[in-house]
């Protein structure tokens, strides 16, 4: 006997994750999904974007790490609430453990939630967290080859910060191709240019950023 | 490694379904599976055969269907593929496309007794 089924797979997750969008919704509170691969520069990013985002903004981070609590205590510095989450050598954050990162979460005090995905470029892109939208965080040394690999993170996201601008003199990493084959892939895609250590190219990356959030802001 | 995360799905909806028709055993699971998603079907299968153990899909054979990515230009609604890694219309140029096929990750049906 066959029985038709016709049920994505991933349904209870889209679920949750649009129950995780009506709560944000509900407290007006924006979420950003940053995804890149292991090592990209996630967390040197935002130790970077946090402290201007921060002087309009009441900004929390929730932090998806496979086994340590590493991001979550580099980040501590900025005094703001931080949820960490162990996905327990998981490749992905999925959105029930977003909805517990929330119940930590004061909702209604904040503006933004960012949200550092597991350094994965594959995985964290078939699960939808109920964030508004996702940046792809590519490191130049990991080849300008990327988009082409991986349409699904391009096409999906909302930008792209090219991290470790720093070392493309040191790498065969071309530029133009980087860049056309993104506009094939996403013509809306905006790409900033930083170096997250020296800290160039940041000030456009955050004030972009600050627009895209668009939103009411509410004194610190 | 996503693709163990979709199976324990595809395992639970299945024996959810089967369920619910009184099935004592599955025999097949047949899964559409879109060309965007990344997955391995070897991993996916190892998978399978790893946590079908002690279900009601204990005997089952996992079928996959992979559908190739397919667009549609929203300036003159040319169907393409992406086979070329090529994701603008080839008629037109545009790159205003939308997936029309591709993104699929879908039980179709369960057989089973
Ligand atoms: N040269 C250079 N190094 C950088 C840059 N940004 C980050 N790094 C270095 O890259 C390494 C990884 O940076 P992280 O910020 O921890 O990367 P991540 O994406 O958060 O890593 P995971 O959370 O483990 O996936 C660190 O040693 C950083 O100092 C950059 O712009 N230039
Ligand atoms: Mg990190
Ligand atoms: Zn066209």
């Amino acid at each position: 006997m066959e029985i038709k089924v016709l049920k994505n797979v991933l349904d209870k997750n889209m679920n949750q994750a649009e129950q995780n969008r009506q709560a944000l919704m509900k407290h007006n509170v924006k979420m950003v999904n940053f995804i890149s691969s292991p090592g990209a520069g996630k967390t040197t990013l935002l130790e970077k974007t946090i402290p201007t985002l921060q002087e309009t903004m009441n900004v929390a981070v929730i932090e998806g790490d496979a086994f340590t609590s590493k991001d979550a205590e580099r980040l501590q510095q900025f005094n703001i609430p931080i949820v960490q989450i162990n996905t327990e050598g998981t490749c992905h954050l999925d959105s029930s453990s977003i909805e517990s990162a929330f119940a930590e979460l004061d909702l209604q005090e904040l503006d933004i939630i960012l949200t550092e995905n597991v350094g994965n470029l594959i995985c964290p892109t078939a699960f939808d967290l109920g964030e508004d939208f996702r940046i792809a965080v590519l490191s130049t040394t990991e080849g300008d080859d990327k988009p082409a690999k991986y349409p699904m993170l391009f096409r999906q996201a909302r930008a792209v910060v090219l991290n470790k601008a720093d070392l493309l003199p040191y790498i065969d990493f071309d530029n133009e191709t980087f860049k056309k084959d993104l506009q094939d892939l996403n013509p809306n895609l905006q790409v900033f240019e930083t170096s997250s250590t020296l800290g160039t190219g940041l000030w456009n990356w955050v004030e972009w950023l600050e627009v895209a959030l668009e939103k009411e802001v509410k004194r610190v | 490694m996503h693709e163990l995360t979709v199976i324990e799905n595809v395992l639970q909806i299945s024996g959810q379904v089967a369920k619910e028709n009184n099935l004592s055993r599955i025999d097949v699971i047949n899964l559409d599976v879109g060309g965007m998603q990344h997955l391995n079907e070897e991993i996916m299968q190892h998978g399978f055969e790893a946590a079908k153990k002690d279900t009601v899909a204990a005997g089952a054979e996992l079928k996959l269907f992979w559908l190739p990515v397919r667009l549609r230009c929203n300036s003159c609604q040319q169907i393409f593929g992406t086979e070329n890694g090529k994701f603008y219309c080839p008629v037109c140029g545009s790159k205003d496309t939308e997936v029309q096929q591709g993104m699929e990750l879908n039980i179709k049906s369960i057989e089973g007794e």
